[in-house]
């Protein structure tokens, strides 16, 4: 119960403070932006559809605009969700309300899972924010709803995880900047392993974070994947309670 | 000594930088060299050599409370890492999935799921996909589920970029990616469409289908076979008629007749008109159930084209043209005929063509309403602009005239011979045209008065002749054959000729996934998703601010 408490709060924190409302503005700019280009873009590929069958027969709604949009917007996640979760504990340690939340009757486990769940909250709230996306798209045109709920899991398993990493860093140090940096640099890290060569079952691809999104994006769920994710935040997650439950004893 | 103690913090950071070094090296080529091996031992000397020197600060800290509890959480952070690890491997291993598309665009058919387990040889599907094209990603996507069912598939993604030697040895020439499957000596192709019933479809035809063989003219100049590389050659287009197990060999009919075994002859453009004992060989031919598809470029081989009266079509000497707004918009050129679902008349050549067929240069072919013996349908007609231009050598008098027709011009016909005396059949010898005995041969010799026969002793007439005439030949060269539904109507052609409905091609599934947007849908597309929705946030954000700062 605890749990919803912490994350009820660190949800309305965000609400009350300009930096989630910028956040969710930026957000929504420059994914509004990559929608906007992307559905004219593909509305012209139509165009070049009705007259080429061979065309017509491979372009897709899924594919040419769906996946495309949530694989390239899932690069913007590298920069907002270190900026959700930089704060987590990193602010509660500089300003000394950590010691607080460490005495008060909750379990690390309860306040870990509660930061981590109040920040996947916000993340949630700024995809409810496109949800004009696919609205629009249903009337004007027939998108694929199962593929589109599908790319929105994954988008959220992406976030998590990155938020998960995001913070262990933020309770390794004070301060926010320095906690931004480093998961913005693992998070580079792991995407960058995408892009070694090997194919789909190297070991780098294996270990790269948005080759396990890829398919989600497309409407595909695979056990594998979400093993993957649910593996991901489970351990970030258990080394943060770790590295928070440090400060009762040291 | 104490100085080395004092600094043996260099001594532990040179081990953890080899350390990574060596890990990198171990990684990067997948073995543990001599060279590796050293970079590994010199890592743990370093260490070694640290935990010697320091060796006092090591014991006091590994004996303090922190130093204790802090060992053990990063042991339970490995114990847990290598759980989760182990947790993916097993998913890995018993991996399912699950298609959400409302579509099962990634869910395999019973039929398909049946044709996979029956594979009962080894067949080998080599892909030629760009590297991450959309393509590729949804061709591995579809295979996965005949290779999860089959032993005997054998997939190779190949991108054409990369491996051009390959690409090549296969006589790849698509753009938009090709699979070809081999099953021992057999293959099939699949070009543009790379559905799950075209897969499956080919699987079956694997081991089911043996070739067809064709009989390509030449000796009258018609277009070269073997010519893959201008933009007038077939080469392309035979390529692609092999990969459909067509074996596709060259015909000198002027000299030779038509060879025995030929399923279809194939008449693409001829430039030099045919003697008199060629057309007779050709109506034999037609007239003992031959089958034949001729393309004809306009103002060429008079005589042939006036022959053709006998199978119930009129060829006049003319060029279709069009010129509307509509045509002029797309920015196509008067000799261009762009032709849509409505300029297809019922046929089962046409029935599968659901974009367009694009002529260039055209004739007119014109079936005679009331020709007997014969059963004739249009296949291909002309917008309501076009017109039958006859003086086309005068630029400057383009234009329907009186005596020319406009609109719904017929641009191609089948006909099957339902009787074949119609074709009124002679086969004896041919007296010589006139004209070519008075010019004399080009060698200089005089030519003989009479053409021997090129029908085969003991013609019989036989009904059930089949001939298509398309009055262009653009559609199968290698500049018009990746145009719309062009290779379809080549392609289905033949298959009709031949009675192989299971090779007319699929019909592309009606897609709904198209996106029309008109420009004030776009503008209102942009204003919701770039200035009102990120605005309004922007703005609760200047409240926020201004409230925050009041407080």
């Amino acid at each position: 119960m605890s749990t919803f408490a912490i994350a009820g709060r660190e949800l309305r924190s965000l609400f009350t403070t300009v930096t989630g409302w910028l956040v969710l503005t930026g957000y929504l700019f420059l994914t509004g932006f990559f929608w906007t280009a992307m559905a004219s873009m593909y509305a012209m590929q139509s165009q070049d559809a009705i007259v080429s069958p061979y065309m017509a027969a491979q372009v897709d709604m899924t594919d040419y605009l769906v996946a495309p949009f949530f694989g390239n917007t899932a690069i913007v996640w590298l920069m907002f969700c270190p900026a959700l979760s930089m704060r987590l504990f990193a602010s509660e340690r500089k300003d000394r309300t950590l010691e607080l939340l460490l005495t008060a009757p909750v379990s690390t486990a309860e306040i870990v899972l509660g930061k981590f769940f109040g920040a996947l909250g916000f993340v949630a709230v700024m995809l409810a924010c496109t949800a004009h996306y696919p609205l629009l798209l249903m009337r004007w045109g027939n998108p694929d709803l199962g593929a589109f709920a599908a790319a929105y899991l994954g988008t959220l398993l992406l976030a998590g995880g990155l938020l998960a990493m995001g913070m262990l860093f933020s309770a390794f140090t004070e301060s926010q900047v320095v906690a931004f940096v480093l998961t913005v640099a693992a998070g580079l890290t792991l995407w960058v392993f995408s892009w070694v060569g090997g194919g789909a079952d190297s070991l780098a691809s294996q270990i790269a974070i948005v080759t396990h999104a890829q398919d989600l994006f497309r409407g595909i769920l695979r056990l594998s994947d979400i093993a993957y994710f649910i593996a991901f935040i489970g351990v970030f997650l258990f080394a943060t309670h770790q590295r928070v439950e440090s400060f009762r004893w040291s | 000594m104490e100085l080395m103690q004092k600094n043996a913090w260099v001594f532990a950071a040179l081990g953890g930088l080899l350390g990574v070094i060596f890990g990198s090296l171990w990684y990067v080529y997948g073995e543990i060299d001599s060279n590796t091996r050293l970079v590994g031992i010199a890592a743990a000397l370093c260490f070694a050599g640290y935990a010697a020197l320091d060796r006092d600060t090591l014991t006091e800290g590994a004996n303090s409370r922190t130093a204790r509890n802090g060992m053990m959480s990063v042991l339970m952070v490995f114990v847990a890492t290598a759980v989760g690890i182990y947790g993916v491997k097993l998913a890995q291993d018993h991996d399912t999935r699950w298609d959400w598309t409302g579509a099962k665009r990634f869910t395999l058919s019973q039929e398909s799921i049946a044709v996979a387990k029956g594979l009962n040889r080894p067949v080998s599907i080599k892909a030629f996909f760009a590297r991450e094209s959309p393509g590729e990603r949804n061709f591995r996507e579809l295979v996965e589920g005949y290779v999860e069912l089959s032993e005997h598939l054998d997939v190779e993604f190949i991108d054409p970029m990369s491996n051009p030697i390959e690409t090549e040895r296969h006589g790849i020439v698509t753009e938009t990616g090709t699979v070809v499957i081999l099953a021992g000596e057999d293959e099939q192709r699949l070009e543009a469409r790379f559905t799950e019933t075209a897969l499956t479809t080919a699987l079956v035809k694997l081991d089911s289908e043996e070739d067809h063989i064709l009989c390509w003219t030449v000796g009258h100049g018609e277009a070269d076979p073997d010519d893959d590389q201008t933009m007038d050659g077939f080469g392309i287009a035979v390529i692609r008629l092999e990969g459909r197990n067509y074996t596709v060999m060259k015909s000198r009919l002027p000299t030779e007749g038509i060879a025995e075994g030929c399923e279809a002859l194939i008449i693409a453009r001829p430039t030099v008109d045919w003697l008199p004992n060629a057309r007779e060989a050709l109506a034999a031919y037609i007239g003992k159930g031959g089958r034949v598809l001729m393309m004809l470029e306009p103002a060429t081989t008079p005589e042939l084209m006036a022959d053709l009266e006998r199978y119930g079509l009129l060829l006049q000497d003319d060029l279709v043209l069009e010129d509307s707004p509509a045509h002029r918009q797309f920015g196509h050129d008067v000799s261009s005929l762009v032709l849509f679902e409505d300029n297809f008349e019922s046929h089962p050549i046409t029935a599968p063509l659901s974009g367009s067929v694009v002529l260039s240069y055209a004739r007119s072919v014109d079936p005679m309403p009331d020709a007997d013996g014969l059963h004739l349908r249009t296949l291909l007609s002309s917008s309501e602009f076009a017109w039958t231009e006859t003086d086309f050598d005068d630029p400057e008098k383009l234009g329907p005239g009186d005596d020319e027709k406009l609109g719904d011009v017929a641009l191609a016909v089948a006909i099957e011979v339902v009787d074949p005396a119609v074709l009124g059949v002679s086969i004896d010898a041919q007296a010589a045209p006139a004209e070519l005995v008075a010019e004399g041969l080009p060698n200089g010799e005089a030519p003989p008065l009479t053409l021997p026969s090129l029908v085969a002793p003991g013609w019989a007439a036989e009904p059930g002749g089949r001939l298509v005439v398309i009055g262009d030949s653009f559609p199968g060269t290698n500049a018009g054959i990746s145009t719309g539904n062009n290779a379809d109507l080549v392609f289905n052609s033949i298959a009709w000729l031949l009675e192989a409905d299971d090779e007319l091609t699929e019909r592309a599934a009606e897609t709904d996934q198209l996106l029309q947007l008109s420009i004030v849908q776009e503008a209102f597309l942009g204003l919701l998703s770039i200035v009102l929705v990120p605005g309004f946030a922007a703005f609760v954000a200047f409240l926020t601010m201004l409230r925050r700062r009041r407080l």
